[in-house]
């Protein structure tokens, strides 16, 4: 084990940083200077991208990564699609608020189910 | 001689004042992008008017999965074991399909341990809102490389990572998300309105939020530094 203790980082005193804040139009890039005095290029979406085109947003983010840049803003929605609790067809009522009679089927169902495997 | 009455705190639209939605006092770096992020959820809870006893706050393993700390203490809370949070968010949210279910996670612990909780999660389309913010290391363990860690990062200690990046956010569309985004913890007013449109819509929400981490991962994404 001590054989691969390999140091990945000087531990030292970790000084007082201030966030770093960017404010860019939709449309335009901005470099970001991060604390160590590196960048980063952030990209934001224009106001008239249509994020409903599933296809579209790949193409858009496979683009951004060609260009090395971070595309920023909501690539993709869709109100359409069925939730999974919908898809499950939940109840409303918390599980933990239905009392017993909703959750225990009775004898007669036990004995119905029984007579159908006999 | 006549007293002027101290002004009333101001509220949203179900009474509550922002304090109502405020957290424990952070203890991440000074200049973490993840207070950053807090902060922002803390905004548009309280602007959208969210009953924050309605908000289950769920987190996984790392400097992310601590934030929930940070912000809205009226909340249910459930910090999971590395990488689970999506299996303890979709029992909760089956299990009471009122709750308002915020995942609050790192690029470790979506992009690596839990990469195979994150994609069905994406695929099932549960509702929830699941914040990933990257800052491309493990931060509580001094600054590995994650999986979403640019290709050609440089550690301080010289170490290169030679691996390309998983898009989380590419991954998310393909895999059925109906909610998929990009933010960066400093740009307010773009995070700030993203969340609140997060919070409105009904299905599974992925937002990748760049994050920088001022102790371990300071790098070079490899584009040329010109603005446009």
């Amino acid at each position: 084990m001590k054989d691969h203790d390999e140091a990945l980082q000087e531990m030292s005193f970790v000084p007082h940083f201030e966030e770093i804040d960017v404010e860019y139009d939709p449309g335009t890039t901005v470099n970001v200077t991060m604390h160590d005095g590196s960048h980063l290029r952030l990209r934001k979406l224009e106001e008239d991208y249509d994020p409903t085109d599933r296809i579209a947003s790949m193409k858009r983010l496979s683009e951004a990564h060609d260009k090395g840049e971070v595309l920023t803003g909501v690539f993709y929605v869709n109100t359409k699609a069925p939730s999974f609790i919908d898809m499950l067809n939940m109840v409303d009522e918390p599980l933990a608020t239905l009392p017993e009679s909703v959750t225990r089927p009775g004898r007669e169902v036990l004995e119905a189910a029984m007579e159908e495997l006999r | 001689m006549a007293t002027t009455p101290a002004a009333e705190p101001k509220t949203n639209h179900i009474g509550l004042t922002v304090i109502d939605y405020k957290g424990g006092k952070t203890t991440l770096c000074a200049g973490c992008g993840h207070n950053a992020i807090s902060e922002r959820i803390i905004e548009a809870m309280y602007d959208m008017g969210v009953q924050p006893e309605r908000v289950a706050k769920l987190s996984g393993i790392g400097c992310s999965s601590k934030s929930p700390a940070y912000f809205m203490n009226r909340s249910h809370s459930f910090n999971s074991v590395h990488g689970r949070m999506p299996s303890v968010a979709t029992g909760a949210m089956l299990a009471n399909r009122n709750l308002i279910a915020l995942g609050v996670s790192g690029d470790g612990d979506t992009a690596s341990i839990g990469i195979g909780q994150f994609v069905h999660l994406m695929r099932r389309n549960l509702p929830m809102i699941y914040i990933i913010e990257d800052n491309g290391v493990y931060g509580l363990t001094k600054g590995q490389f994650s999986a979403t860690a640019d290709l050609g990062s440089k550690l301080k200690s010289g170490v290169i990572n030679d691996l390309p990046p998983i898009d989380t956010c590419g991954l998310a569309i393909e895999l059925g998300a109906t909610f998929v985004g990009r933010s960066f913890s400093g740009d307010k007013r773009q995070l700030s309105t993203m969340l609140k449109a997060a919070i409105a819509h009904h299905g599974t929400v992925m937002l990748d939020v760049v994050s920088p981490c001022v102790t371990f991962n300071d790098h070079e994404a490899q584009p040329s530094p010109t603005n446009t």
